[in-house]
């Protein structure tokens, strides 16, 4: 799937395309369906979009950071 | 102590009192004298009045002085005595050296300041800051509210970007050391690909003077200098802004409002989402209308409308145009034949049988070619002559070249 920034271009691009005259009926169609889906997974992003929050803890001899959940209520607790 | 002692004794009985047997000392004074040798060691005295002591600083400590000496600068200095035995001296091996007194904070902070504008570092090149961050490190201490407000501030604008909480103190001596550590070791991760970073957010909430000193240490701001991944710096602060904040990419007053400086907003975003699908809306609407017109517009054209029209339109226009072509063929065929008339005439007047009209005869071989030259027949040869009117036939008797 494209990322956040790729779909809202491409929305931007097919809306700007489909607004300019020079697009036939079944262009335009083809367009409105890009369109729609786009705006479904931008929405759908959005929608479930759950926080994910690590703490980096180190790094492997391999160079992979060592990560861990990092339960930040426990933050706000104090 | 009858015995002599020889100078070598002596000298070897000074190092071991100086240096065995005091404990280090730390002297106040201020400097004159200051020498930094190309070796990398720092010469200088101390003084107050009219009374001086001899200090040395080694290269591997000079290295880590957090400010210029410079003449005429109160310092505190710490270290042991020491007895140089080829000068004869007694000096301090200065272990470390800081500003003091009033003022001395800043005056170490304004040299720095100075170092850093020397360098270029305030006026660098800022890199651009992500608008749809998918991962950011928080270099803050991870129990700290400034956590707490950015994780909150991430929630509501942008929760689809990855946080990644690299802990260290913020506050202490360690503090420098630990934050250049953090900003050090996620641009390696960074730049291995093994943890792709958009920007690195570095602070911590609400402190004044000594609070903030880590952001004001030469380490810290040599490694925002130096990051790959854009540098936020967030440092809540009530009075001056610190060094990291001159030379990161960008400076946030606070944590949440480092987060807003690199996130779009969440409810922004869905409103102009929504303004967006009713355009889409709105413009495939009116292709459609568009598109209905042009066809009613067709659909009402004569062609459609009234059919035989069209049939008859074309059949006169046939025969307009059948007319038009007989009476082009007809002005064809007259001027043809008036011009027929003169070529005829033409070529009566050159016609050779005129000329054997007046006179005149052609005589052929029996093969029928002209004779020109009487070296074309010999005696004997059968020849025939037309004339205006009939032919007669010969034979050559005899032949004379012309």
């Amino acid at each position: 799937m494209q990322t956040f920034e790729a779909a809202l271009a491409e929305l931007e691009t097919v809306l700007r395309e489909l607004e300019s005259d020079t697009t036939s009926l079944d262009d335009a169609l083809a367009k409105y369906e890009r369109g729609v889906g786009l705006l479904r997974q931008c929405y759908g992003q959005l929608k479930n979009a759950e926080q994910k929050i690590m703490q980096l803890t180190g790094t492997n001899a391999d160079g992979t950071p060592v990560l861990e959940p990092f339960e930040h209520t426990a933050a706000i607790g104090k | 102590m009858n015995e002599p002692l020889s100078v070598g004794q002596l000298c070897g009985w000074l190092r071991y009192h100086l240096e065995d047997e005091l404990p280090p000392v730390a002297v106040v004074g201020e400097i004159a004298d200051y020498k930094r040798h190309s070796s990398g060691h720092h010469y200088f005295e101390l003084k107050e009045r009219n009374e001086r002591v001899l200090c040395v600083c080694w290269q591997s400590n000079a290295a880590r002085l957090r400010f210029a000496p410079a003449n005429g600068l109160q310092v505190l200095v710490r270290g042991p005595l020491t007895y140089y035995g080829p000068h004869a001296k007694i000096q301090i091996n200065v272990q470390s050296m800081s500003p003091i007194g009033v003022g001395a904070a800043d005056m170490a902070l304004r040299l720095l300041t100075e170092k850093i504008r020397g360098l270029g570092w305030m006026d660098r090149p800022r890199k651009p800051l992500p608008r749809f961050p998918r991962r950011v490190a928080l270099v803050t201490s991870a129990s700290s509210a400034a956590v707490r407000d950015m994780v909150q501030s991430f929630a509501n604008r942008w929760p689809l970007c990855e946080l990644v909480i690299a802990n260290c103190r913020v506050q202490g001596a360690t503090a420098p050391a630990e934050i250049a550590g953090c900003l050090k070791s996620l641009n390696a991760l960074h730049e291995s690909r093994k943890l792709v970073l958009d920007a690195i957010i570095v602070g911590r909430g609400g402190g004044s003077g000594e609070d903030l000193m880590a952001f004001n240490a030469e380490s810290v701001v040599a490694a925002i200098v130096a990051s790959t991944v854009p540098v936020v710096s967030a440092i809540g602060h009530e009075v001056d802004r610190t060094l990291a904040d001159a030379v990161a990419d960008a400076g946030a007053e606070t944590p949440s409002n480092a987060v807003t400086l690199i996130t779009p907003s969440q409810s922004e975003l869905k409103t102009s989402l929504l303004t967006m699908r009713d355009r889409f809306r709105e413009s495939l609407h009116g292709k459609v209308i568009q598109a209905e017109r042009r066809l009613e517009m067709i659909a009402t054209r004569p062609a459609f409308a009234r059919p035989l029209d069209r049939l008859r339109r074309g059949e006169q226009r046939l025969d307009d145009l059948g007319e038009r072509l007989r009476n082009a063929m007809l002005r064809r065929v007259e001027r043809s034949r008036v011009k027929v008339a003169a070529l005829a005439a033409q070529l009566e007047s050159v016609s050779p049988l005129n000329v054997l009209k007046r006179g005149y005869s052609l005589t052929r071989t029996v093969d029928g070619a002209v004779l020109r030259d009487a070296g074309q027949v010999s005696a004997g040869a059968e020849i025939v002559t037309s004339l205006a009117s009939g032919e007669v036939r010969s034979t050559v008797i005899n032949t004379q070249a012309g």
